[in-house]
């Protein structure tokens, strides 16, 4: 009755501002989606690197010289710097066949020796890895006799570590944004359907409709403007997720109810919009 | 129970009324008979409170305009029926919800919706129009329309400002027969009129306004 009354009245308003209307559902579900890319990559940047960068932190290529013995002793060497978590050593043999299954063809068809050095693998603490300097340490060692070359695969992680520090400023600053911007679209398109409808408010007013009456629909327009932009950035939020979970699973891990908070967020925002445009122009 | 006492209500430019003081009693018809300018449509509008007397106090049932709080304003509101001077029809739905409206913003059930609505259409004898939009009707049953909004929540006193205004003598008659019919069932009547001549044809009292005061 009184309610369905204000649900029917809510959508016969939208038709009254279409286009702003659609403007408004579309920001909030935009601005949403950064948000909640950010918020995802910055709460997963850890499991990001570890998952893109899990096989090794640094490579040390040996010399050909070098006898198992003097291998064994760097491999020990190794294991005690600080920081370091696990050293594996990849034979000569073993690179070969790896490189047999990454190209697909025998790399003695077209040599007679294996050009392919030995190398340890360094893994480094996932806690330590932040604050070691591991360039200093690479160039450190390139400069020893029986080393041939050390190849760091953090180029990605730096990224990423650096990005997960200003990803927090981004981030405060993206919900500022949102914010205002989706408060701003949702009280303007409020505004714009009680201009279109002052005539009827007015006739409302004087048959003697309450002024909880005459808000409520201007409030549920708010509220269902943030729902189905909040819903949009929930679907493609969710949408990514299975796109990326089939290409590297494990590498993000979401809470069931950050969907849920996605919608509240936008249902919340239309919520205070519409409040805001109704006390403001009605 | 309808009260004016040397009620004042005055406009930016200086207009309005001064010191307008009558009574309307429960069942009474009552006509308030000027020229175009004297204030009638300004007395009305101080009776639900769409202008508000700067001296003296307005009583309407339980309400007195001294005491009254702005949320109150629309529970006086619903005591009252109003045909207002340019009606008022929202152009955006059809005769049935344009009345059903009144009862809509009342918080009435669906089902006693078009119980009455189907019935004040029918006081004013147009039923068969309720699909129409107003836009699409004459002015006389753009009128009856309007009585059948201010009508449809029984309301205990009926103000009906210019309701024969531009409509040729035989729709004013018609219309008049309406509202005089619906004072017989026991709402009191306050009608706003310049139309003197056709006033006289009916055994309401009659208070006459001039330059806003009532002499
Ligand atoms: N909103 C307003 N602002 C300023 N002056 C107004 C306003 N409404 C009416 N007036 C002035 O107040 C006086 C009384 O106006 P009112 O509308 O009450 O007259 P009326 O008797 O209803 O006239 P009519 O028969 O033409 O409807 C007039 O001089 C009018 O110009
Ligand atoms: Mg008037």
């Amino acid at each position: 009755m009184t309610l369905f009354y204000s649900i029917k009245e809510a959508i016969s308003g939208f038709s009254k501002a279409r286009l702003s209307t659609f403007i408004t559902i579309f920001t909030i579900f935009f601005l949403l989606f950064i948000l909640a890319v950010f918020a995802i990559l910055s709460s997963n940047v850890y499991r990001i690197v570890n998952v893109l960068n899990a096989n090794y932190d640094m490579q040390v290529y040996l010399s050909n010289t070098l006898t198992d013995a003097e291998i064994e002793s760097l491999n020990r060497e190794f294991r005690q710097m600080p920081g370091v978590k696990e050293v594996r050593f990849i034979s000569k043999e073993a690179a070969a066949s790896e490189f047999k299954q990454v190209f697909g063809e025998d790399i003695f068809d077209a040599l007679e020796e294996n050009p392919l050095p030995a190398s340890l693998v360094i893994l480094m603490n996932e806690d330590t890895k932040v604050k070691l300097n591991l360039e200093k340490i690479a160039k450190d060692l390139q400069k020893r006799p029986e080393i041939d070359e050390v190849v760091l695969h953090q180029d990605a992680f730096n990224a990423l570590v650096k990005f997960s520090r200003i990803s927090r400023i981004v981030l405060y600053t993206i919900f500022v944004i949102v914010l205002a911007g989706s408060l701003f679209m949702i009280s303007n398109t409020i505004r714009l359907i009680i201009l279109a409808r002052r005539p009827i408010i007015d006739t409302m007013q004087l048959v003697g409709a309450t002024d909880a009456f005459i808000r409520r629909p201007f409030i549920i327009e708010g509220v269902l403007q943030g729902f189905l932009g909040g819903g949009a950035a929930a679907f493609l939020v969710y949408l990514l997720m299975q796109l990326v979970a089939l290409q590297w699973p494990g590498l993000i891990l979401l809470p069931n109810y950050f969907y849920a908070m996605l919608l509240l967020a936008g249902v919340l925002f239309g919520l205070v919009g519409s409040l805001f445009a109704v006390k403001r122009f009605l | 129970m309808l009260e004016l006492h040397n009620v004042t209500i005055t406009y930016p430019t200086g207009d309005g009324i001064r010191k307008c003081s009558f009574q309307v009693a429960p069942g009474e018809m009552v006509f308030l008979v000027g020229p175009s300018g004297a204030g009638k449509s300004t007395v009305l509008k101080g009776i639900y409170l769409d202008e508000w007397p700067a001296e003296g106090h307005i009583v309407v049932s339980e309400f007195n305009s001294l005491f009254i709080a702005k949320r109150e304003i629309p529970y006086l509101r619903r005591r009252l029926g109003v045909i207002f001077q340019d009606f008022k029809l929202l152009n955006d739905r059809d005769v049935f919800r344009n009345v059903a409206f009144v009862l809509e913003v009342v918080g009435r059930r669906n089902k006693e919706i078009k119980r009455r609505v189907l019935r004040a259409l029918a006081d004013v004898g147009l039923s068969h129009k309720s699909r129409k939009y107003p836009q699409e009707l004459s002015g006389g049953e753009q009128q009856r329309i309007a009585i059948a909004r201010a009508i449809v929540n029984e309301p205990y006193i009926l103000l009906a400002d210019e309701p024969t205004g531009n409509l040729d003598p035989v729709t004013s008659r018609e219309i008049m027969d309406v509202l005089v019919r619906i004072n017989l069932r026991g709402t009191s009547l306050l009608v706003a009129t310049h139309n003197y001549e056709m006033v006289k044809n009916y055994n309401g009292r009659i208070i006459r306004i001039e330059n806003g005061e009532i002499i």
